[in-house]
């Protein structure tokens, strides 16, 4: 009984520092909704070879406090890659993808009322209803979250929002680069975000007083999420040649272009068509008409039928993997 | 008089319809299709996670991607002011070499793609002077990834000049890596480092080639 209580504690540490470190890797990914093109060309920097932009070529981020940070910044990198990595790789092999990929969802959907409350703070009342909307119909009909129906079946997309957007949305410049212990990239001002977000978070007040249990669920989050996207956090420091750099550049111009996007759009869903986009017809993913989701290739029938085809698409397999399609696309 | 107001007007309108899009030809748009289209082809052609065939793929790709990314104005604009402190020579030397390295991380990137991919799917296309903007989303792992390509428009013909997926720009992250290292330790340690680099993860070389 003693060894079960030693062993319990030790996993649980171990559990909780991989899950803070997770949260180095970078924040979570769906801009793809709401990119202004606009803002991009404006923001196109013709000037590049100018001999005066010196403080802006260093970086998309202020960084006084660089030797600290890089200090941090391997702190958090040993970890990842000495406990991070290892538990991981037991973690993924007890959970196939598709599991994992539902419990991140059932995380981000108990984050609604922060996304809620955000949207409204920033103006935009269609996306915080469609949170709303999307956090009644994943509760109910996708069991907490664990699928997402909102999406899949109502075609609700995601809309991220957090408190640090808001707050750059307000106005309020990044400030400096700040790499915390464990908790990895940040700026001044996402870190005043990250402290307001963590107000919203209904686990808070739902586990008041069952601090072990919230623990739990938070290494569980964390280890989850480290599982899907450490691959990305690999990716940067590989391919980089000063891998602090590329990761500080890479979170500075990855807030940067949400605040943008996010304060330019306003309500995203008012987006007119662009008079250049060509007509396209229904095999809009070009890549070989190829579906691993069965809604999307179900959507792609349905679209072909309106338009007089009887195209079926057929299921198979491929690497392991299901696919649903109107050919094999293994030529080997 | 109103018909005559209304044919200046429209005249005035098409007119400014041409200079909008100097290129009379392929969008920049179609030009993005076309090219995610045949590097999908070679892609599917074989599994790409047997080494072999990977190597060859790999080549195939490698000559898309140099014919419809102008390598040279990266380099320049990755290096920034340094690159007009650079000899003619210098600029030749490094174009070679930044070729070689977006081979190398660039297209490994589109073999990851290729194992999970569901699809791309194209968005819009906005287009001012010479230059153009697509957006793409790619989905991976369940996920939507936006991948934006910035297009210039060379004697008709569109460029790729800067990739940028999820908000982060390819070129402005090297940019902000390379002048650190200038800045520290000069343009020669620079050089050595993308030399090393590549010779940790040897690729084909036969295919860069020097923009003009």
């Amino acid at each position: 009984m003693f060894l079960f209580r030693v062993c319990q504690r030790f996993f649980l540490v171990v559990f909780v520092l991989f899950g803070f470190a997770c949260v180095l890797v970078l924040p979570p990914l769906s801009m793809a909704a709401d990119i202004d093109l606009e803002a991009m060309l404006d923001d196109d920097d013709d000037d590049f070879d100018d001999e005066d932009e010196d403080e802006d070529m260093a970086g998309s981020i202020a960084d006084p406090f660089e030797s600290l940070n890089r200090f941090f910044f391997q702190v958090n990198d040993k970890v990842y890659y000495w406990l991070v990595k290892p538990t991981g790789k037991v973690y993924s092999a007890l959970l196939a993808e598709d599991v994992r990929v539902c419990i991140s969802d059932a995380f981000y959907n108990v984050l609604s009322p922060g996304r809620i409350v955000n949207h409204l703070l920033q103006g935009r009342f269609s996306d915080s209803g469609a949170e709303l909307s999307r956090f009644i119909i994943n509760t109910t009909l996708g069991a907490g979250g664990l699928a997402d129906p909102a999406g899949e079946e109502f075609g609700i997309a995601r809309r991220d929002a957090d408190f640090g957007q808001t707050l750059g949305g307000y106005g309020l410049g990044d400030g400096f680069y700040i790499v915390w212990p464990l908790l990895g990239p940040s700026s001044a001002r996402d870190s005043v975000g990250m402290a307001g977000d963590y107000f919203l978070n209904p686990l808070l007040y739902g586990l008041k007083g069952r601090g072990d249990v919230a623990t739990g669920l938070y290494v569980l989050k964390y280890e989850n999420e480290g599982t899907l996207r450490g691959e990305q956090y690999e990716t940067i420091i590989n391919e980089a040649f000063d891998p602090y750099v590329a990761l500080r550049d890479v979170y500075g111009q990855y807030r940067r272009g949400i605040i943008i996007n996010r304060s330019k759009s306003g309500e995203i869903t008012t987006k007119k068509p662009d008079p250049f986009v060509p007509e396209r017809d229904c095999s809009e993913f070009t890549y070989a008409n190829k579906y691993v989701n069965k809604v999307k290739a179900r959507h792609y029938e349905q679209c072909r039928a309106l338009r007089g085809s009887d195209e079926k698409l057929v299921r198979f397999s491929q690497a392991g993997k299901v696919y649903y399609g109107t050919r094999f696309p293994n030529l080997h | 008089m109103k018909n005559i107001y209304k044919m200046v007007v429209s005249c005035v309108l098409l007119v400014s319809l041409f200079m909008v899009s100097p290129c009379w030809g392929v969008t920049a748009m179609e030009t993005m299709v076309k090219t995610t289209d045949e590097i999908l082809i070679i892609l599917e052609s074989g599994d790409t996670h047997d080494v072999d065939v990977w190597q060859q793929q790999r080549k195939l790709v490698a000559v898309i991607v140099s014919k419809h990314f102008d390598m040279r104005e990266m380099s320049k604009r990755s290096l920034a002011k340094y690159w007009k402190r650079r000899t003619p020579a210098e600029q030749d030397e490094f174009v070679l070499l930044y070729t070689k390295l977006i081979h190398n991380t660039y297209i490994e990137r589109l073999r990851a793609f290729s194992g999970s991919k569901d699809g791309t799917k194209f968005g819009n296309e906005v287009v001012r002077g010479t230059k153009a903007v697509v957006s793409s989303v790619v989905w991976q792992n369940g996920k939507e990834i936006s991948v934006v390509y910035k297009l210039y428009n060379k004697k008709g013909v569109w460029l790729v000049y800067d990739v940028v997926i999820e908000g982060v720009s390819l070129v402005r992250n090297y940019r902000s890596q390379f002048t650190q290292i200038i800045q520290k330790d000069g343009y020669e340690a620079l050089v050595r480092k993308i030399q090393e680099k590549l010779k940790k993860n040897p690729v084909i070389g036969e295919h860069a080639r020097l923009g003009e």
